[in-house]
């Protein structure tokens, strides 16, 4: 069930996400911050 | 706003050093005072080393952490820089996941084109031709217990390396004089660093003549790093540049003595030098610490009060 949604957040970012490898691999950082703070802490309402 | 590195000393105008310094002996004296302060919470130093370090990479952690900030290290098996990937392609990736840099490389050349893909600050922790960082530290220490170095006379006994080089552009930047002797075979080459202006260095063969008079005496190991293959070779030539308590005595009375450290007691200095009543060699170790804190406080967030 996890899982499922961490998959789904990757696939709905790769969609958004422009194709230029900077953009690209700065955004590992940005979407492991966003899976960590998922897996641990489930979801958050986004201010 | 552009982004601003410390590659080389002549980096930064006498004025953002008198800035530097100030904010130093500030922040030297919250942190003592144990008194928090935090200006890079939540920001990231990446440090890459391509060459061993102690308190290189010991003063730049422990100063990013009492920022408030995190230090991640990277040696070559992590990173080697223009090896397993283009300098330019681990610059933009690097800066990109990152608020600082801090490298210790080989070539000044590569880290000059690591900044210049950089979408971050990028500090000189050493390199082949340069060592900011620790002229930054030693002329803090000067001005701590002597203070301005303005109109002041350096004496430089031993290898023309990247101290040597360091403190020739820290001369011209800062206003004061340095008397510089190294062994034939391993003079200074002024025009490799662009230090055009001979009213700020002078040549001694003899080292005892480069010391008389000076307000600083100050050496360094015979053979650097990457030099290890000379070692036998520099100890016979060096045989006579070793600071010693007759060089001290040729100095001002008040002369400080400074090592970057590691010291070899016995080669380049002596150790009633080292260990005697004119050295400030643990003070100036420490100040790596506060100057760098300064330093990087300054690279990202400009000029602050309080």
């Amino acid at each position: 069930m996890v899982m499922r949604q961490a998959v789904s957040v990757q696939a709905n970012l790769r969609q958004q996400v422009k194709p230029r490898s900077g953009g690209r691999s700065q955004n590992r950082l940005h979407v492991q911050k966003a899976l960590m703070e998922y897996l641990l802490l489930g979801r958050i309402e986004t201010k | 706003m552009a982004i601003k590195h410390f590659l080389q000393f002549r980096d930064f105008t006498r004025d953002e050093f008198e800035y530097v310094y100030e904010r130093t002996r500030w922040i030297k004296n919250e942190f003592k005072s144990y008194r928090k302060h935090w200006p890079l919470c939540d920001r990231t130093l990446v440090m890459i080393f391509e060459k061993a370090s102690t308190r290189t990479r010991l003063s730049f952690e422990a100063g990013m952490q009492q920022l408030g900030g995190s230090a991640i290290y990277l040696n070559t098996r992590d990173s080697q820089l223009g090896r397993g990937e283009p300098v330019e392609d681990a610059a933009q990736v690097i800066s990109r996941m990152s608020d600082l840099v801090m490298i210790r490389t080989f070539e000044q050349e590569i880290i000059e084109r690591f900044a210049a893909n950089s979408r971050v600050p990028v500090i000189n922790g050493l390199t082949n031709e340069y060592h900011p960082c620790q002229i930054l530290a030693d002329v803090c220490t000067y001005v701590e217990h002597r203070g301005c170095i303005q109109g002041k006379t350096v004496a430089w006994v031993g290898d023309a390396n990247n101290m040597c080089n360091t403190w020739l552009q820290a001369a011209e930047v800062l206003d004061f004089k340095v008397n510089v002797s190294t062994p034939p075979g391993y003079e200074i080459k002024p025009d490799q660093i662009g230090v055009g202006d001979r009213s700020h260095f002078e040549v001694f063969a003899d080292p005892m003549d480069a010391c008389r008079g000076a307000d600083l005496v100050t050496t360094d190991v015979w053979t650097s790093m990457g030099f290890e293959a000379e070692d036998e070779a520099r100890r016979k030539a060096f045989a006579d540049w070793c600071v010693d308590g007759e060089m001290m005595r040729a100095a001002r009375p008040d002369a400080l003595f400074m090592h970057c450290l590691p010291a070899h007691r016995g080669e380049e200095v002596a150790a009633e030098v080292i260990d005697g009543p004119q050295s400030v060699v643990w003070d100036e170790a420490e100040n790596r610490l506060h100057v760098q804190k300064a330093l990087m406080e300054y690279l990202l967030l400009g000029r602050l009060q309080g």
